[in-house]
């Protein structure tokens, strides 16, 4: 009878263990693919004053301190608070799925036993091994199913916040400030374009414009990729996070152990992907 | 009239740059077609509709937080109570601890060791209040 109930706490904790385990991988790459907002490189206040000094170039003056951009750094302010909101969720749900949160010692009471006599009962070395050992089965059996319960509540509580927070995150990452950047390139074409009419300038001046265009439109066109990526991120971070939700009851079942891995590793390549367009920058 | 939402006034601002991009490659395949007066209203045209989209996409990124409150709260309280789950897990520890010394304080009452008994007294106490500060 007692090596059932050993066995039964044993298959416990091996379950309860690995549901926590796939949690635990999908959103710890949930957590790190969505730091790479602060590795974007671009913001709508800067966009905001490149335009500003572009508006300056054409006008053939310079006024310091004549940008306004206060809206756009009110979009910044918006955006960032999205990010941590949604960054805080991710990092709670990891930490809490994560081998920290029970990462208990029994070192203290082992050694207490060891070293105490009890009247007319010594515990041998082996003896207390054993009660370490048991013991801590039992303790993992008792937390790994109190954090699965809790982490099924939590996941289904957040899952229509979460999924309308990451929704704004990507509007305003993926589409707003992209879009931005697109209309940022436009002017820029406008304002080379005007050279290239202007039939007082040389043919070497007219290379130096198309070059210093290409470069700048070259350097646009990878701040977008940079923001579709990460707008990618997003949509299977929020796409994971609703089967994770749909499925909260069954996290056991080896086809929702995979399609979280399948999330997971979605989520690390797209990241990869990111980071080889920033490291090209 | 009823307020755009954050997505609309994105969808606005994304139609009048692929207008006036549009408009750019107009301009460009029909530059010699066109005249001077022409191609200055165009280009005059261009940079506003720009200018436009531009400012719409800031309005929008600014009007999602009006749309985004009730989640930002209602995430906030799950994010709290995940903190305490967690922290009421991390006691865990701490119980162990208590029970430690617990334990060498019943192992000098039956050793009727007095100056362990004490020992073992202050341990618990210790033990206690250390759980109390986390």
């Amino acid at each position: 009878m007692r090596v059932f109930i050993l066995m039964l706490s044993l298959s416990l904790v091996l379950t309860s263990c690995i549901n926590l385990k796939e949690v635990n991988t999908y959103s710890s790459a949930a957590l790190r693919s969505l730091e790479n907002f602060e590795a974007l490189g671009s913001s709508f206040e800067e966009v905001c004053v490149d335009n500003c000094f572009l508006v300056q170039l054409q006008a053939m003056q310079l006024i310091p301190g004549s940008c306004d951009c206060e809206l756009d750094r009110a979009a910044d302010s918006i955006t960032f608070v999205l990010y941590s909101v949604v960054r805080m969720y991710f990092e709670g749900l990891a930490k809490l799925s994560g081998p920290e949160a029970v990462n208990y010692t029994l070192a203290p009471v082992t050694s207490a036993l060891s070293e105490g006599k009890f009247g007319d009962l010594t515990l041998d070395k082996a003896q207390v091994e054993a009660v370490g050992k048991i013991s801590t089965i039992l303790l993992r059996a008792v937390t790994d199913g109190y954090r699965k319960g809790k982490i099924a509540q939590f996941i289904d509580q957040a899952n229509g916040p979460i999924q309308e927070l990451l929704r704004f995150l990507a509007l305003n990452v993926h589409r707003n400030l992209s879009g931005k950047l697109g209309v940022r390139q436009q002017k820029l074409r406008e304002y080379y374009f005007r050279y290239l009419g202007d039939t007082t300038v040389s043919n070497f001046e007219r290379r130096t414009v198309i070059k210093e265009y290409t470069f700048a439109a070259r350097e646009i066109s990878n701040q977008r990729a940079k923001l579709a990526a990460y707008g990618k991120t997003l949509d299977r971070i929020a796409m994971g996070h609703k089967e994770l939700t749909d499925r909260r009851e069954r996290l056991g079942l080896q086809a929702t152990k995979d399609l979280l891995s399948q999330y997971a590793s979605e989520i690390r390549a797209i990241m990869g992907e990111f980071n080889k367009l920033k490291n090209e920058n | 009239m009823a307020q755009l939402s954050a997505e609309e006034i994105t969808s606005l601002a994304e139609s009048l740059s692929d207008i006036s991009n549009k408009a750019a490659e107009y301009r460009q395949e029909r530059f010699n077609d066109l005249s001077a007066n022409e191609r200055r209203e165009l280009s005059e045209l261009i940079s506003s509709l720009l200018e436009t989209a531009d400012q719409l996409f800031t309005a929008s990124a600014v009007t999602v937080i009006e749309e985004a409150q009730g989640s930002i709260n209602a995430l906030n309280e799950v994010i709290e109570e995940i903190k305490s789950t967690f922290a009421a897990i991390r006691k865990v520890q701490k119980a162990i601890e208590v029970t430690a010394s617990v334990i060498n304080l019943g192992s000098a009452l039956v050793a009727k060791n007095p100056q362990a008994i004490g020992k073992a007294i202050a341990g618990v106490i210790k033990t206690w209040r250390t759980d109390e500060d986390t």
